[in-house]
Order: C-alpha cells, then sequence, then structure tokens
C-alpha cells in the first residue's frame, strides 16, 4: 500500500522560531502530564495517611534520610539555578558551556547520592507500611524523570560545544541552541518544582 | 459537479416540519409512556422482597418513564428527518444554509439542565437517611442511608473470600455461619468485609450490594418485606471461582430465625471457638497476606 | 531562507536493493533485539531478585517478568531506529526532523517520519488487534452458550475475558488518534508534518509492542483481574499481570505523547486565515480527546508503577494488612479511567459532526456550541469518577455530588445529539456508507447514554453495578458509539489515504449485519444484567441460558459483518484498485481538495484558509482555501515552509 506517487520531497531546513514554539509547547504539555503523575503520589500519600490502615502508615523506625535528602534537593535545585544562568547567558548572546557543564555535574550528583542512599542509606524497606511504599515508589520514578532532565543538559552542553567549535560566528552557535533552551528550561523548572513538594512531603513533614 | 441548489428559507418550512415532528412525538408519548409505566413497569428488577428492592424498582420505573420521551423524541425526530429530508435521486443538491438558532440552543441546554437537576434532586433524596432508598448499597463504615433507629437493627456481618461467603453474627456470640438466615420485617444491618481480594456481596432479590474490601468495613441496610428466599451472587471479579461464589439465603418469620440461630450457635460452636474475636476488619498476618 | 515557490528538489526515488535494506533500523531488527533484550534482562532480573531481601518466589518471577519487558522495550526501539536521534542529540548533532521517509513500501516497517505513514500503520495495528479482541469475545460467547459447563478452563476463560477487555481499550483509545488524527489533523490544518514527528512514530511502534506484549500474557499464566485491574487481586495475580502492567504502561505513554503531539500542532502549526472558529469540528474532537490523554494517562501509569512495585518490591500500596488501601487503586485507576471513556467517545462525536454535513449537504448547525460541548464533556469527564465506586464502601456523603456531576455529563453529551439534529434539520441526505454509520452512531449513543442515567442514580445503580447491565451500556457507548463511528471514519476517509474505492454493495451489508446484529447482542443485556447476572462469570442461573445462547449466536453473527469490512478492504485496496478521484464525496474540507493519495509534501504551497469547511447551500461561497497565494504575503507574516504562521 504506497501512499505516494510523487517522490519524496526533501522538505527545506526547519524554521528554529517554530521548532522553538512547539518545543515550548510540547514542554509544557509534557509538564502538565509528569504533574499528574506526580498528582497521583501526592494523593496515594495523604490518602494511605488519612486511613492508616491496620495502624500501620509510618511505624516508628520509619524516618527518611534527611542528609541524603536536602543534598539531593540542593544539587538539583543547583542544577536548575545553574541552566537558567546558562539559558541568560544564551539570551544575551553568548553560550555558556562552563555554566552549562557546572548545570550538568549536579545534576549527575544528584542522581548518583539518591543510589547510593538506596543501596545504603534506608533505615527501611519498601515494605515498611504505607509511607515507606509512598517514599520508594515516588523517589524512583521521580529520578526516572530527573534522568530526562539530566539527558536535556546533556544534550545543550554536547549542542554548546560543538557549535562553539563549528559555527562561523557566535550568533550561529546561539541560533542553534535557542529552541531547546527554553523547553529545557520548562522542563527543569517543573522537575525543581515537584522537587520541592516531593522534598517538603516525604522529609520535612512528620 | 454537483449543483448547488438553495432552498428558500421562510417561516413556512421549519413550523410545518416543527409541528408534525411534535404532533407525532406526543402521540407517542401517550401510546407508550403508559406502556412503560403500567406494562413493562411491574416486570423490570429489582422485584419486591424487601424495602429497599421496592424502592429500587420504583426509581427504575420512574427513571424509565422519563426516559422514554427522550428515546421517543430522539427517534421521531431522526425517523422523521431520515424520511423526509432525503435527496431523492443522484443528483447532489444543498440544503439550506442554517448555521444554527441560539434559541433553540438556548432552549435545549435550561430543559437538559433543569432536567439533570430534578434527576439529582430525585436522587439524592432517595440517598437520604429519611428514605433510605440507597440504603442497599454499601456505604462504608460511616453510612448516611439508614434507618432512623439504625442501631437496633440486627447486625450480621458478610465475610467474602476465595471463593465463599461466611456469615458471623456480633449479636449471637460471633458464630460464624456458611448459610445467611434472615427475619422479615426487620431492619438488617450488613457489614461486609474480605479476607483477601475484593468480593461484592449481591443480594439480588433483597436489593443489596456491598462491595467486600478487605480493610473496610461496608454497612448496608436492608429491610425484608416477604418470606422467600434470595440469591447471593459476588458482583467483583476475584479470581478463577467468581462466578461460582453462589449461595442461597432466606427469609423467615422472626421466631424461625430466632431456632435457627439458636441452632447454629450449638452446630458451628467448634468452629467459632477457633476464629479470632469478632472484628470489623480481619488482617491477615503479614507472612500470609495476598501478595 | 528558501520559499516554497521554487520547484521542490527531489530525493532519492531509487529504492535500495535488499541487501542494503537489511542493514539500517527497520521492524526486523527490533524484533530481533527486543526478543535479546527479553531474555538477558529477564535472566539479569532472576539475578538482581535473589539479592532484595524478603522476596518471595513469586516475586522473582515478577521482576525477571518485568525486567525482561523492559529490556525487550530498549531492543525494539533500538532495532528500529529510535535511539539514533537522542544519541546523535547528545553528541551534539543538530537538531533534525525527518527520518527515513524514502524507500517506498519499506518506510511502513520501519521509523518513519510522515504522518500519513504512520498513519497507516496505526491503522493496521489498531485492526489487527482489534480482530484480537474480537476473537477472544467470540471465545468468550462461546463459553456462555452453556450455564455451569467450562468448555474453556476457568483460568483461561477469565484471561480471555480480561484480555478482550484490555486489548480493546488499549487499541481503541488510539484508535481515531492514531490512524485518522494522525493522518488529518495535519491535513486539515493545513501543515505538512506534525509537530514532533519521531515521537508520532515512537508512539505508532510503542502501540504494537504494547499488543504483543499482552498478548504474551497467554504464555505467563494469563491475568485474572479483567481491564481494571483491581487490587489486592492484582497483586497476588501470577506473572501475566505483569504483562498487563507492562503492556498498558506502555500505551499509557504513548496515548499521552499522541494527545502531546496534536495539541502542539494545532496550536503551533496552523495555516494562515485558519483561526480558532475555522478549525474543522474532527480536529477540535481530536484536541479535546488529546487534552484528556496528557492529562489522565500519567495516572495510570503512576497506579500501574505502584502495582508492579507491589508485586515485586514488597511494598504495599494496595494490601490493607499493612498500612496500604485497595481503594488508593480504585481511585488513581477510575481517575484515569473515566476520562479514558471519554478519550473514546470524544473522537466519535468528532468524526460524525465531521461527516454528517458532508452528506446532509448543510453547514454544521452549531458550530461553536459543538465546540464547547466537547470541551465540557472534557472538563467534566475527570468529576465524576466515583460514580463506579457507589457501592464500594467510599464516604456516604460523596455519593450525591458525584450522581450529580455525572448526571450533569449528560447536558454536554447532549449538545452532540442537538447539533446532529440541527445538521440535519431539513437536509438533503445521501445514505453512502459513512453516513449510515454515523446514523446508526446516533441511535446507538443514545440508548447507551440513556442506561448511563440509570446507572448515575444511586439507588438504581446498587441493582445493575457489576452486573450484565454496564456491560450493555458501555458496550453500546463504546462499541456502538465509537467503533461504529470509526468504521465509518474509515470508510469516508480511507478513499483519500489509499487512493481506492471501498465496494458500497458490501459497505451496505456490512453495516445491516453489524447494526441488526450489534442490537440482538447488546440489548438483551440490560435485561440479562437487571436479572441478576454478574459480569466476567461462565456460569448463571440456568433461568438466563435462552437468553445468553442468543446473545451468542447474535454476537457470532456480528463478527461475521466484520469479516466482510475486512474482505471489502482486502478485494478493493490490495486487488481491485479502482480511483477514486480527490472528491468522490463532493466535501469542502480541505484534505479533499487535495490529490488520492496525498503526496508526501502534502501541499505544493501552504494554503490560506478562506473560512470553516461548512459552507454547503451558500450560493458562491469561496472555496476553504486559497492554494495559489505565494507563501510570503506581502508584508504580511512569515509563513514556515512546514506549515504555521509566525
Amino acid at each position: 500500500m504506497s501512499a505516494s506517487a510523487a517522490p519524496g520531497i526533501v522538505p527545506e531546513p526547519e524554521d528554529s522560531r517554530l521548532a522553538a514554539a512547539n518545543l515550548v509547547v510540547g514542554a509544557r504539555l509534557f509538564a502538565s502530564a509528569m504533574a499528574f503523575v506526580f498528582m497521583a503520589f501526592v494523593f496515594a500519600y495523604f490518602y494511605l495517611k488519612a486511613v492508616d490502615s491496620n495502624g500501620l502508615w509510618r511505624p516508628s523506625h520509619v524516618t527518611p534520610p534527611q542528609g541524603y535528602g536536602i543534598a539531593i534537593l540542593v544539587c538539583i535545585l543547583g542544577a536548575t539555578a545553574a541552566f537558567e544562568l546558562a539559558r541568560r547567558g544564551l539570551a544575551a548572546g553568548a553560550g555558556s558551556v562552563a555554566m552549562l557543564a557546572l548545570a550538568l555535574g549536579l545534576s549527575v550528583a544528584a542522581v548518583v547520592l539518591q543510589l547510593i542512599a538506596y543501596l545504603g542509606g534506608m533505615s527501611f524497606g519498601a515494605d515498611g507500611g504505607g509511607y515507606a511504599s509512598v517514599f520508594y515508589g515516588w523517589t524512583a520514578m521521580f529520578l526516572a524523570f530527573w534522568l530526562g532532565a539530566v539527558y536535556s543538559v546533556e544534550t545543550m552542553l554536547a549542542t554548546a560545544m560543538r557549535s562553539a567549535r563549528e559555527a562561523a560566528a557566535a550568533d550561529e552557535a546561539v541560533e542553534a541552541l535557542r529552541p531547546s533552551a527554553d523547553a529545557t528550561m520548562v522542563y527543569l523548572y517543573s522537575c525543581a518544582g515537584i522537587a520541592v513538594v516531593t522534598w517538603v512531603l516525604l522529609y520535612l513533614i512528620k | 459537479m454537483s449543483a448547488v441548489g438553495a432552498m428558500t428559507d421562510g417561516a413556512g418550512p421549519d413550523v410545518r416540519h416543527g409541528r408534525r415532528i411534535l404532533i407525532i412525538w406526543a402521540v407517542a408519548n401517550v401510546i407508550f409512556v403508559p406502556i412503560v409505566i403500567w406494562v413493562l413497569g411491574p416486570h423490570i428488577p429489582p422485584y419486591d422482597a424487601s424495602q429497599q428492592s421496592t424502592d429500587q424498582h420504583n426509581v427504575n420505573v420512574v427513571l424509565s418513564a422519563l426516559a422514554t420521551p427522550v428515546l421517543l423524541m430522539i427517534w421521531v425526530y431522526f425517523g422523521y428527518s431520515i424520511t423526509v429530508f432525503r435527496q431523492r435521486g443522484p443528483e447532489v443538491v444543498d440544503g439550506p444554509p442554517i448555521e444554527g438558532d441560539p434559541r433553540i440552543q438556548v432552549t435545549w441546554l435550561a430543559a437538559t439542565t433543569v432536567i439533570v437537576i430534578a434527576l439529582a434532586v430525585y436522587g439524592t433524596v432517595g440517598l437520604l437517611p429519611s428514605s433510605a432508598a440507597g440504603a442497599g448499597g454499601g456505604q462504608g463504615p460511616n453510612p448516611l442511608s439508614k434507618p432512623p433507629n439504625a442501631a437496633s437493627a440486627l447486625q450480621v456481618q458478610v465475610i467474602g473470600q476465595q471463593w465463599l461467603w461466611t456469615f458471623r453474627w456480633p449479636g449471637y456470640g460471633g458464630v460464624q455461619t456458611p448459610y445467611l438466615v434472615l427475619p422479615v420485617n426487620r431492619w438488617i444491618a450488613f457489614h461486609v468485609t474480605s479476607l483477601d481480594v475484593s468480593h461484592s456481596f449481591w443480594a439480588y432479590e433483597l436489593g443489596v450490594k456491598a462491595d467486600a474490601i478487605p480493610g473496610n468495613d461496608n454497612v448496608a441496610f436492608v429491610r425484608p418485606t416477604q418470606l422467600r428466599s434470595f440469591q447471593i451472587r459476588c458482583a467483583e471479579l476475584c479470581g478463577l471461582w467468581h462466578g461460582h461464589m453462589n449461595t442461597t439465603g432466606q427469609i423467615v418469620s422472626q421466631s424461625a430465625f430466632d431456632t435457627w440461630i439458636a441452632q447454629a450457635r450449638v452446630r458451628y460452636q467448634g468452629v467459632t471457638q477457633q476464629l479470632p474475636p469478632y472484628s470489623h476488619v480481619y488482617y491477615p498476618a503479614p507472612d500470609q497476606r495476598a501478595g | 531562507m528558501s520559499t516554497t515557490e521554487s520547484p521542490p528538489p527531489t530525493a532519492i526515488t531509487k529504492a535500495p536493493r535488499f541487501r542494503e535494506q537489511l542493514i539500517g533500523f527497520h521492524l526486523l531488527w527490533g524484533v530481533v533485539l527486543a526478543a535479546l533484550g527479553y531474555f538477558v534482562c529477564h535472566w539479569l532480573g532472576t539475578k538482581i531478585g535473589n539479592h532484595i531481601k524478603g522476596q518471595t518466589a513469586t516475586d522473582q518471577d515478577d521482576i525477571a517478568v518485568l525486567l525482561g519487558f523492559l529490556g525487550a522495550t530498549l531492543g525494539w526501539l533500538i532495532g528500529l531506529g529510535f535511539f539514533n536521534y537522542p544519541l546523535s542529540r547528545m553528541m551534539g548533532r543538530p537538531a533534525s526532523l525527518i527520518e527515513g521517509e524514502e524507500y517506498g513500501v519499506w518506510r511502513y516497517f520501519r521509523l518513519c517520519t510522515d504522518h500519513k505513514v504512520v498513519a497507516v500503520q496505526y491503522f493496521v495495528a489498531v485492526l489487527f488487534f482489534f480482530g484480537v479482541g474480537g476473537l477472544n469475545a467470540m471465545l468468550i460467547r462461546g463459553e456462555l452458550t452453556s450455564d455451569n459447563a467450562t468448555f474453556i478452563q476457568a483460568g483461561n476463560y477469565l484471561t480471555l475475558v480480561s484480555l478482550h477487555g484490555t486489548m480493546m481499550l488499549m487499541m481503541m483509545s488510539a484508535g481515531v488518534l492514531g490512524p485518522l488524527g494522525n493522518y488529518l489533523v495535519p491535513l486539515m490544518i493545513g501543515a505538512r508534518r506534525m509537530a514532533f514527528p519521531r515521537v508520532e512514530s515512537l508512539t505508532l511502534w510503542l502501540t504494537v509492542l504494547a499488543g504483543f506484549m499482552l498478548i504474551s500474557a497467554i504464555f505467563l499464566g494469563g491475568f485474572p483481574t479483567g481491564w481494571t485491574g483491581y487490587a489486592p487481586l492484582s497483586v497476588e495475580a501470577r506473572a501475566g499481570m505483569d504483562a498487563y502492567l507492562f503492556s498498558f504502561a506502555l500505551i499509557g505513554i504513548s496515548l499521552c505523547l499522541v494527545g502531546l503531539n496534536i495539541i502542539a500542532t494545532v496550536m503551533t502549526m496552523r495555516a494562515p486565515g485558519l483561526y480558532w472558529n475555522r478549525i474543522p469540528v474532527f480536529v477540535w474532537g481530536m484536541v479535546t480527546t488529546s487534552v484528556l490523554a496528557v492529562l489522565a494517562a500519567p495516572v495510570l501509569f503512576a497506579a500501574l508503577y505502584m502495582a508492579a512495585l507491589d508485586r515485586t518490591v514488597e511494598t504495599t500500596f494496595f494490601l490493607a494488612s499493612n498500612g496500604g488501601s485497595p481503594f488508593l487503586w480504585y481511585n488513581l485507576f477510575w481517575f484515569f479511567g473515566h476520562p479514558e471513556v471519554y478519550i473514546l467517545a470524544l473522537p466519535g462525536f468528532g468524526i460524525v459532526l465531521e461527516i454528517l454535513p458532508v452528506f446532509a449537504r448543510k453547514p454544521l448547525w452549531g458550530y461553536r456550541v459543538a465546540v464547547a460541548g466537547m470541551f465540557g464533556v472534557a472538563l467534566l469527564s475527570f468529576m465524576v469518577w466515583q460514580h463506579h465506586l457507589f457501592v464500594s464502601g467510599i464516604n456516604a456523603n460523596l455519593r450525591p455530588f458525584y450522581m450529580f456531576t455525572t448526571e450533569l455529563i449528560s447536558i454536554p453529551t447532549g449538545i452532540i445529539f442537538l447539533i446532529g439534529m440541527g445538521t440535519l434539520w431539513r437536509a438533503r441526505i445521501r445514505f453512502t456508507v459513512p453516513m449510515l454509520f454515523c446514523l446508526a452512531f446516533f441511535f446507538n449513543f443514545l440508548i447507551g447514554g440513556l442506561s448511563g442515567v440509570y446507572l448515575s442514580d444511586v439507588p438504581s445503580n446498587v441493582t445493575t453495578h457489576g452486573s450484565y447491565f454496564v456491560m450493555a451500556h458501555f458496550h453500546y457507548t463504546i462499541m456502538g458509539g465509537l467503533v461504529f463511528a470509526t468504521i465509518g471514519g474509515f470508510y469516508y476517509w480511507l478513499p483519500k489515504i489509499t487512493g481506492f474505492k471501498l465496494n458500497e454493495t458490501l459497505g451496505k451489508i456490512h453495516f445491516w449485519m453489524m447494526f441488526i446484529f450489534f442490537n440482538l447482542t447488546f440489548f438483551p443485556l440490560f435485561a440479562a444484567g437487571l436479572l441478576g447476572m454478574p459480569r466476567r462469570v461462565s456460569s448463571y442461573n440456568p433461568s438466563l441460558h435462552g437468553l445468553n445462547v442468543f446473545v451468542s449466536i447474535s454476537a457470532w453473527c456480528l463478527g461475521l459483518s466484520l469479516l466482510v469490512f475486512l474482505a471489502n478492504i482486502v478485494w478493493t485496496q490490495l486487488l481491485l484498485r479502482e480511483p477514486a478521484g480527490p472528491n468522490p464525496w463532493l466535501s469542502k474540507s480541505l484534505e479533499w481538495q487535495l490529490p488520492s493519495p496525498v503526496p508526501s509534501y502534502n501541499f505544493e504551497r501552504i494554503p490560506v484558509i478562506n473560512s470553516a469547511p461548512y459552507s454547503y447551500g451558500i450560493p458562491d461561497a469561496p472555496p476553504v482555501a486559497d492554494f495559489g497565494t505565494p507563501a510570503r504575503l506581502p508584508g504580511g507574516p512569515a509563513i514556515t515552509p512546514e506549515g504555521g504562521v509566525l
């Protein structure tokens, strides 16, 4: 079933303004979807807490690793801030490889810290009741989404580095980055906001 | 190519067709609504083995009586349209370019809103404590639809498990029986729970349905009014023998019930002694929980 | 920046030889790497499972199976070439949009960014999986011809029931968004592509994988929960349950991304002149469906993930004995589940309201009200979900509220009927096959919708919940509504997609068989439910035996009618191949002003839209769009090569 009678046409290169518009709209929609994923966890948190089935919402030995929690949150917020600075530099007309590298480093650090916490830093297992289930489920899901943030930052950095090497003029380099930058910013801010909510509900509130 | 025709607009055709449709609809209503209420109506389940099933039956008849004019209107309109407004012949001719009529839209919206609000009020009234039409449905541990003297109702715990029903009687020493026998003309309070997965206690003729969920005390009320047997089925998929989780209950006179429960206490004493004490919910030990 | 005025350059026209085809990323590699990925990760999973404390043997099984599925997904996507672009971006190479659009018929077996190709791939996939689900239904009805014998063993029967429901819901969720949405949205808005073409192809290939993954449940012991996956039964079930969890999660991702793509496309890539009040109502249907898909599917994803955790690492989200609650599953699932059924219903509304004006030869009556109605349905669909739980033991004070919201949703739904009725008023109706299906939609959805009113009333719900009454209700709305509308849409748009006519006589035979036997199958089920037959059972009260035999025979005839449809497609599209011409239905819509089949670049020039495509009956009405204008209006906004005005 061939649907095309004419030969394949290679269209002109993509207009970066349309790409940017699409990416930003897409990022915002994805952020809403992500928000609903974590809304499910927020609901689980409050619902299971209210029901306290068999008195096992949060047995006394179940406490989150506060040190790791703060450290991970700081890394996430730091990565977001570093990326925001890089993006502002971009808007002013210059790419900022150093800031992007910092953002990448901090975002990877958050992942590493979380993994270390899972493997050795927890005072309770996944079977430690309602709160324990929510804790593990929520943080692991967030980790998965944060890996997406790591990917986005890495591509920005790699594109910036390559453009710095290959672009004939500085503003061409900036043009290459612009579509992704705003979209990644939306995504990072959403992740950061969710990270704050996560920290407040899982670590701060007893 | 198609010939684009234009219909001459005027009040004439609109009013003519509209009047015809309304008349056909009115006649159909006069014929069918009484049939629905008085011929079909008495046969609409559930029947009248209990006060709740009778109330639900009445609700179903009312809903059917309301649904009939709506159904007929759509059927008459569409039937008229596809008969009268059809293109005869192979030519493709355009109809009049009518793009909307705010008066009709507003009227329709207003009418549907009124009907919906009326239905909601009617349904809510059925759920109020005074009327108890919805008391047969499981309402969790804090029921809203309940008889005025709910505390003095006969308490029966219905325990669902894979794949059978058992019944415990807190007012009779917590005895557990495999059969459900109920006294007539008395308020019964079911406390439905489960030991493993979710089931649903459906006493069909009584008009009672309450999900049996582990960790939950699901309360439903019924007042049986006829001496007869009733089917008990499981209405929530619970695994392999979900469709076989059936049994039959019995509504008997108060004295027959007293005799039966006294005999049951003796006959099932051995079993009851081995059971955990009566409680609204039962939790298995962690290593024996489902999962 | 070049405009589209210069003749477009030609690309590769000669297809590479077969040996060259084998190298590269396509379906064959996808299958091979998926299998490899499954076995490697399954093995890894058994090793990992050994090391997690508190494990039982069945947990280990589940970890292995779920990791295996994850490996299969990764292998599948790698083999099809979906990792090529992310990897090239990670190395800093520039962003690009187009991939795999050359190579003739091979395009259909690989990642292809031509939205029309993706739509055809979706069409084949949806039909195939619909057939699988339908076969399951035929077997179920076979078992139900006896009131207590078991031709099919109990576990297998439950798996059939579960597979039927899950397959149908998974596949029909994207049953219109996939084939028709992907094909028509760019065409109807005057664009050359969707906003995210690679994502579009991803959603298709995830859907295909998910379908086969669900079928693989058969080899893992099946699953007993039905499509609703209720806990705690889902937590205690055998390894086949993992197939349900994972495949449904893939569909959730796919659904979310399809919706995201459609919304982004409609927001940014409309042709000049396509103001919001000129967008075809079918596109509005796709947009409202997409809003639901983007917001509801993530909640499903979270819930399935929680169930998977409960089954593997001993969390207890849904187990009441250890701090969890089955009600958590019910609420999360139905918070998704109710918008899901509107994800199924809204495309039906869109199709029907799009097709009705063409064969009534009148403008769509009440365009703005129709769009408002669709948005009303979408908004309200998030506020009704507890009507699935009226007798489950929820807070009794909530029941009146949800009864009210559920009844409220019949208002915007009724608007769809009003618009249909208004469009038919003093029309000049032609009874083509698509029109027949659209009229049947109204007939069936009316019955389905009215039965919903019974279900929404709590006292009435006490008898009908969990019974065959519910079954009849949703089959009338989903099959009688959506499936009829979708088939009507296929009859209507297939000549545009392939360029070949379908046979009108076979179509009418298909229609009448399907309509009659559909009603004969499902109308008696209202009675069965009211007479006490629960859902998902294989044994029932002997007094209902005759009714069930009648329904089973009708169901088999219904299945036969779909074979007529299949025969029509095979005969006319693959064998006869009679050209349909650009506009066999004489529609004023934009996609019908193009050749059939539509060329790969869609429009030679991005058109400038003059009006909504419903200007029937207006003498000397301008065509819906102007195709001859230059790509850059003098002094006006720039028109990008891909479509969209900046």
